[in-house]
């Protein structure tokens, strides 16, 4: 307790500069928190069906993450899908998720980048999934800078869970996409072409 | 004589420094360290690669001018100096819990760093210093820890480097300990 007395300072500069570092510190931490939060844990939604009269049914995972981008590219492509006469559900990866694919003849797998990874909460509803038995499954890989490594890494998940890629996309919040069009639009016309 | 002027020359820069209140040029620049850090797990998380080099980069120089700028200003203190560990350790447990939550390190690494800190913080107010050779490194490593994490990747790698942790960890705990207990062992 005396040590910590003598460590205590006097100078009104040094008190301010302890209490802005606890400051900073709560900050930082809370930052990280929500980071962490935002990047692991499963999101509980209802499943949203659009276009319930379309022929033929696409299951959308999504995740979240840290911001609306991976919910924008998700409704995009759900959107070009619906206009070419599917019936589209849209599932975040959680307990609540469809795992049973038979009645889906469309895997759509939109997995977040972070620290060059695909975001854990996918993996463990591919996970939860397991074998895919060959369905047809189109890939979009999100990120902000560069995405490379975490596209691989979820194209080599999939072949692993005995999936059939049809399409890869990556796709960047940040970065320039191909032909300079946004990445909801590429996630649009992509899928309109989808048969 | 030529030593007397010099030391008149010092004292009057020492006194320069601090009547213009440069004094805590030092603590401000431990203190930056932390408003980094979001911005380089930030960088890190989305992948901005030269963005969170930079940032390390500049973490690493504030932590090297902190002690310096302090030395050369005569204004050295052991508050500037426990804020300086302090800071480093909120910038090392905040960068290795962004590197657990992507899943590159287990979470063992986390309250094995706590440990480190807290263990130093206690045998700091000892009267008689710890010969720790290893001990005193240890934030030094773990900055490189996290440097090489952010610059390469891949499973063994970051197996490698857990491995180095506690390593490095249980060395600087064997050799404090051995330390405390050589005299009782005689």
């Amino acid at each position: 307790m005396q040590h910590i007395k003598e460590l205590w300072p006097q100078k009104r500069w040094k008190k301010i500069l302890l209490l802005t570092l606890l400051v900073l510190t709560v900050t930082a931490a809370s930052l990280l928190a929500y980071a962490s939060v935002g990047m692991n844990k499963d999101f509980i939604t209802e499943l949203v069906v659009t276009n319930p009269q379309g022929t033929k049914t696409a299951l959308i995972l999504h995740h979240p993450g840290l911001s609306s981008f991976s919910h924008d590219v998700a409704y995009a492509f759900a959107d070009g899908l619906a206009s070419n006469g599917w019936r589209v559900e849209i599932a975040t990866p959680s307990i609540e998720a469809p795992t049973d694919l038979s009645k889906y003849s469309l895997l759509v797998v939109t997995s977040n980048t972070y620290a060059s990874n695909p975001d854990k909460p996918t993996i463990r509803q591919l996970e939860r999934i397991g074998n895919l038995n060959e369905i047809q499954t189109i890939l979009i890989t999100l990120g902000a800078g560069s995405a490379q490594e975490s596209k691989q890494s979820l194209e080599n998940t999939i072949q692993v869970f005995n999936g059939t890629i049809v399409e890869s996309l990556l796709l960047y919040s940040m970065a320039p996409n191909e032909g300079g069009k946004s990445a909801t639009e590429i996630a649009t016309q992509t899928a309109q072409q989808i048969n | 004589m030529q030593l007397k002027l010099q030391h008149k020359q010092l004292n009057k820069s020492t006194k320069t420094v601090k009547s213009l209140g440069f004094e805590y040029l030092p603590s401000l620049l431990s203190v930056l360290r932390v408003i980094i850090l979001p911005f380089l797990a930030y960088s890190f998380i989305f992948d901005y690669t030269f963005a969170a080099y930079g940032l390390f980069l500049l973490a690493i120089g504030t932590d090297f001018f902190d002690g310096y700028l302090a030395r050369k200003m005569d204004s050295a203190t052991k508050f500037g100096a426990y804020l300086d560990a302090t800071v480093d350790f909120i910038f090392i447990i905040g960068m290795f819990r962004i590197f657990v939550t992507a899943g590159l390190y287990p979470y063992w690494v986390l309250p094995l760093i706590l440990f480190v800190y807290i263990q130093f913080l206690i045998t700091s107010f000892r009267s008689k210093k710890i010969y720790d050779p290893i001990g005193k490194y240890y934030g030094s490593l773990l900055f490189g820890a996290i440097g090489l994490t952010l610059l390469f990747s891949g499973q063994l790698f970051y197996y490698i480097i857990s491995a180095g942790i506690v390593a490095v960890t249980g060395s600087s705990l064997i050799s404090r300990l051995v330390y405390i207990l050589k005299p009782q062992m005689g």
